[in-house]
């Protein structure tokens, strides 16, 4: 009987060890969710900025730099204005914000990927290690890349 | 800005990663940024640039079906530690930390805006199918990932669940285009080159060596110039083996020679050589490789050179020989090649990369590179022990 009641302590321990470890890594991943969002929006932001004083992009930049949060509307937003960015001449400090935004974009939806895929796991959702932390979710955003660039040789 | 640079490889032994290393470091200190490289460096007499800080001796590893000379352990996480608490960084970027090597080893170490360079493309690797799961945990830690081709993009995606955004290898355009050529090169009689590893199979220099044997039976005259370490035991009249070359004469090798010839049998994730060859306006024959049909690709649905079968002696024979009996379509080639390569010049891709460590560094609010404490640093050592 003993032995038996050892082999439960030895599988719980492990469990809760695994655990343990899997919602501190959680909880940085849920950290650098938050971070990643921060530094997107600033990205977004100085992009809007940027573009609003080119001619033909103001309105567009204007409604992106109004809508708020990183949710559907400013999805749609930031797709206006990336379309717009597209079909204008863009200045050097445009196209810089504009690929900043961008990479901003790329390595906030690594996090999140990151983050889900730990967030699935049964570990996870039977224990609910990630206690009050909300869903990541991805942006979604029509990019552009205006005129490519390159030297005369 | 103040940037650390970890390259995995010895400095003191040519390859296309340290290439990348150093030529990125160089446009950098040229825009007037802070740069230091830490690297390992085999030989205690080598001379190395300024920037460039010794991590000690590597050690060889088998890796991607040739041998890699990798660094890690106690004294490495100790002086990776140092020169992280001593730079100052406002970004660090570590190249290829897939690997074990100084590369992890420092992504293990510092904490702040991270950014890594993966160079690799190799669909089946056992080490990274092994070291999976450990990995991701430690790159996570990445602030942003770069991939030098869709190659090297698709091997992380595989291998390490993780997406990068895509930013080429670069090269210093200017100084292929204004390179001499040899002298006596590339004559009258038609004359070939050859850039890369000569002992190294996948470089494909004995498909290349069989292709110039047809060639010369109808081309007597022709020249083949080779560059590149290694040893090679029969080499044929005609041909011109030079060794290890500097870099300012392997730019004059491209612009020797009437057709560049990159005979690879696989396993290149990028083909910086062609980037090389564009750039010295030499007209391109290569093998039929994924990675070179993007590099050739002009944009308009058109290559920058001529594709041959891969292993195919006589498809590469009859490649080159359509180049070389048509001198309007290799100067037509040659323009082409040089209007494609602008896209490649350091100028252009290290903005790219600079606008990946700015992007980084608002992630962590100005915050600088910090090592972790010394406990944690000589644990690092000990657990990236093979």
């Amino acid at each position: 009987m003993d032995v038996v009641w050892a082999l439960v302590a030895f599988v719980l321990t492990i469990h809760a060890a695994y655990a343990l470890w899997t919602a501190r890594r959680l909880d940085r991943l849920h950290r650098r969710v938050d971070a990643a969002a921060v530094a997107l929006d600033d990205q977004l932001r100085a992009r809007a900025q940027a573009a609003a004083t080119a001619p033909k992009v103001t309105s567009v930049a204007n409604d992106a730099l109004a809508a708020g949060g990183l949710g559907r509307d400013r999805e749609q937003a930031e797709s206006a204005l990336s379309r717009a960015i597209g079909g204008t001449d863009a200045d050097e400090t445009l196209v810089a914000a504009n690929a900043r935004a961008n990479y901003a974009r790329a390595f906030y939806n690594d996090t999140v990927r990151d983050a889900l895929v730990v967030r699935r796991r049964r570990i996870v959702r039977a224990f609910r290690l990630a206690g009050s932390a909300r869903l990541p979710s991805f942006f979604e955003m029509d990019e552009v890349t205006p005129a490519r660039r390159t030297i005369d040789v | 800005m103040r940037i650390g640079l970890v390259s995995p490889y010895p400095w003191d032994v040519p390859g296309g990663v340290v290439a990348h290393v150093r030529d990125l470091a160089e446009t950098f200190v040229a825009d007037g940024h802070e740069v230091s490289v830490i690297t390992p460096v085999d030989d205690e007499d080598a001379v190395v640039p300024p920037y460039v800080v010794r991590a000690g001796r590597s050690v060889p590893v088998p890796f991607n079906g040739s041998v890699s000379r990798l660094a890690f352990g106690p004294v490495s996480a100790t002086r990776v530690g140092r020169w992280i608490r001593e730079g100052d960084f406002d970004v660090l970027h570590v190249h290829s930390p897939e690997t074990l090597s100084l590369s992890l080893l420092a992504v293990f170490i510092a904490r702040g805006p991270i950014v890594a360079t993966f160079h690799a493309a190799n669909p089946r690797s056992r080490v990274l199918a092994m070291m999976q799961s450990p990995l991701q945990v430690r790159l996570e830690k990445l602030s942003g990932r770069i991939a030098v081709s869709p190659a090297a993009r698709k091997t992380i995606v595989e291998h390490l669940g993780a997406d990068a955004v895509l930013i080429p290898n670069g090269v210093h355009v200017g100084k292929y285009a204004g390179a001499d050529p040899l002298p006596g090169w590339p004559g009258t009689g038609g004359a070939l080159a050859f850039v890369g590893r000569v002992d190294e199979p996948r470089k494909g220099l004995d498909v290349l060596l069989d292709a110039f044997a047809r060639l010369r039976a109808e081309r007597p005259a022709l020249r083949l110039l080779v560059a590149g370490p290694g040893e090679h035991d029969d080499l044929p009249d005609g041909v011109t083996a030079l060794g290890l070359v500097s870099e300012q004469d392997k730019a004059r090798v491209y612009r020797s020679a009437d057709v560049f010839v990159a005979p690879n049998t696989g396993g290149e994730s990028f083909g910086i050589v062609l980037l090389e060859a564009m750039a010295a306006g030499t007209p391109i024959v290569a093998s039929d490789l994924d990675a070179f049909r993007r590099v050739l690709d002009d944009g308009d649905g058109g290559l920058v050179g001529e594709l041959a079968t891969v292993g195919d002696a006589a498809a590469l024979a009859r490649a080159c020989a359509s180049l070389l009996d048509a001198p309007e379509r290799r100067a037509a080639l040659s323009a082409k090649g040089r209007d494609v390569v602008g896209q490649y010049d350091w100028s252009v891709v290290a903005t790219e990369v600079m606008h990946v460590y700015e992007t980084a560094i608002a992630g962590h609010h100005g915050g600088h590179v910090e090592a972790e404490s010394d406990q944690a640093v000589a644990e690092a050592g000990r657990q990236i022990l093979p």
